[in-house]
């Protein structure tokens, strides 16, 4: 174009030579002027003809370039609408799994506060488990009950029984020789009672005999045979007396008979089957005493255990905390969708109807791109280095 | 006789010698054996390595037999129990009361 203004501007000047030479009257010059008007009229011809050839030729490249951006434009649209589409996507399956997350984190925090709740109550259990069976615990506060001194406690009540048992077999025994002492003096009685029935018997021949004498004697006897039936009747009373004595003491004697029979039913009684039954027991109770130390050595490892379960518990609690980490992470995932959609909107900016600036425009949409690119590289760099796990973060106990 | 005894020459030990059973039916020869003797500090030895069997009434007629004895200031020892009759003195924890010698 510029070369069209030179041609006027060369027509110009020789024409404005050509005057100043008419006006001077050089023929010299008036033709030099002459022969560069023509020469200029000719490069202006000769130049607008080039020039109309390029701006068809511009044209030309235009309508190429605006057809083939017009291919472009549709694939745009496509991927800015695919875009947006896979970011809510995204969006929405994030949102799904930080609640999805967050419920489950919830319930199995209070599972885990349960089975802690629980842990403490059983291990309060074997505690007092531990406490009633230990022989090396105390039981002297009254109203609770521990098994070494039910053990020693019984223990001692069978060795009084045994005693008792004894005992009653020794004052049964004292009391059947005291018996057979009574009997021996019952028969000594017996005895005695025989000679007093003598005598009365020959007191009663004598008082006979007197009377036999007295009536010999007639008249002068007559006194003395009075004095003799005195005499018979008086043994005759003894002999009465002496037959009640002796029917008493007969019957004293089967009373005491009676007695020792009785007396020596209980003596005789053989507990010694009753004594072995201690034994027994006893070899019962050294059974429960092993129990009871297999108890209170397996109440202890339970114990144990249970230690070992809160601690596993507490692990577990602290383990939970990859609802943090996994929530920043879903977080982040919001950044990426960011850029995601601010891709699409770039390339929804782009207008494609200015066929002019379309390079300026995709050299602007580059450059956006590498920027977003290189922020969001750096933000992954950081975040790499913040969490490396959950053995880094802290413990936390809810 | 499941039962004999014998005093020593100085009247300071009496053997009592028991065979067999033990029981109530010897109650009153036991007593017997030792109701007469009155001197001071007298031993009685009861020998048990023969008797089988001993009761709950001869562990009461041993009692008396002890009482008696320590009215005088003597004692009563039992000798060589026969294995179930030890049981049953072990039972009644009877070395509480009288020296048992194996």
């Amino acid at each position: 174009m510029m070369s069209k203004y030179v041609g006027v501007l060369i027509v110009g000047i020789f024409l404005l030579l050509l005057i100043i030479a008419e006006w001077l009257g050089f023929a010299g010059l008036r033709w030099g002027a002459e022969a560069g008007l023509v020469f200029g009229t000719l490069f202006i011809a000769y130049q607008s003809r080039k020039d109309r050839a390029s701006i068809a030729e511009n044209h030309r490249q235009q309508v190429l370039a605006a057809q083939r951006f017009k291919s472009i434009k549709p694939v745009c649209e496509e991927m800015k609408q695919i875009l947006n589409h896979e970011a809510i996507v995204i969006d929405q399956e994030a949102l799904r799994i930080d609640t999805i997350i967050k419920e489950a984190v919830q319930v199995l925090g209070d599972s885990f506060h349960n089975v802690n709740m629980y842990s403490d109550q059983q291990r309060d259990l074997i505690k007092e488990l531990i406490r009633r069976t230990n022989p090396g615990e105390s039981a002297e506060d009254g109203d609770h009950f521990n098994m070494p001194v039910f053990l020693f406690e019984t223990g001692s009540v069978l060795d009084q029984f045994v005693d008792m048992m004894m005992t009653m077999s020794r004052n049964s025994l004292d009391t059947v020789h005291h018996i057979d002492d009574m009997v021996t003096q019952l028969d000594g009685i017996f005895a005695l009672i025989e000679n007093v029935e003598g005598l009365a018997s020959q007191t009663n021949l004598l008082a006979l005999n007197a009377s036999i004498e007295a009536a010999r004697a007639g008249e002068a006897g007559r006194g003395f045979a009075v004095v003799a039936d005195e005499v018979r009747s008086l043994s005759i009373s003894s002999a009465d007396l002496n037959c009640q004595i002796r029917e008493r003491i007969t019957i004293a004697k089967d009373t005491i008979t009676q007695l020792h029979a009785t007396v020596s039913k209980i003596a005789a009684t053989d507990v010694s089957d009753t004594l072995a039954t201690k034994e027994r027991v006893g070899s019962m109770l050294a059974n429960v005493a092993e129990i009871n130390n297999y108890v209170v050595e397996h109440a202890g490892m339970m114990n144990v255990l249970g230690e070992q379960l809160d601690g596993a518990v507490n692990d577990a609690i602290r383990s939970l905390q990859f609802e943090d980490i996994s929530s920043q992470a879903l977080a982040s995932l919001h950044n990426n969708i960011n850029t995601l959609n601010q891709i699409a909107d770039q390339m929804h900016q782009i207008k494609f109807d200015n066929e002019d600036q379309m390079d300026e425009q995709f050299k602007n949409l580059s450059l956006r791109c590498r920027l977003l690119r290189e922020e969001v590289q750096s933000r992954s760099a950081a975040r790499t280095v913040t969490q490396t796990g959950l053995k880094a973060g802290g413990v936390e106990i809810f | 006789m499941p039962i004999n005894s014998a005093v020593s020459s100085d009247n300071k030990r009496v053997m009592i010698n028991i065979t067999d059973r033990f029981d109530y039916g010897l109650h009153q020869s036991f007593r017997n054996s030792y109701q007469m003797v009155n001197e001071a500090g007298v031993i009685y030895s009861i020998n048990l390595s023969r008797a089988t069997y001993m009761d709950s009434s001869a562990l009461g007629m041993v009692l008396l037999l002890k009482e008696h004895a320590e009215k005088k200031g003597g004692s009563v020892i039992i000798c060589k129990p026969h294995p179930a009759v030890a049981k049953i003195l072990k039972i009644a924890n009877f070395d509480r009361f009288v020296t048992i010698e194996n």
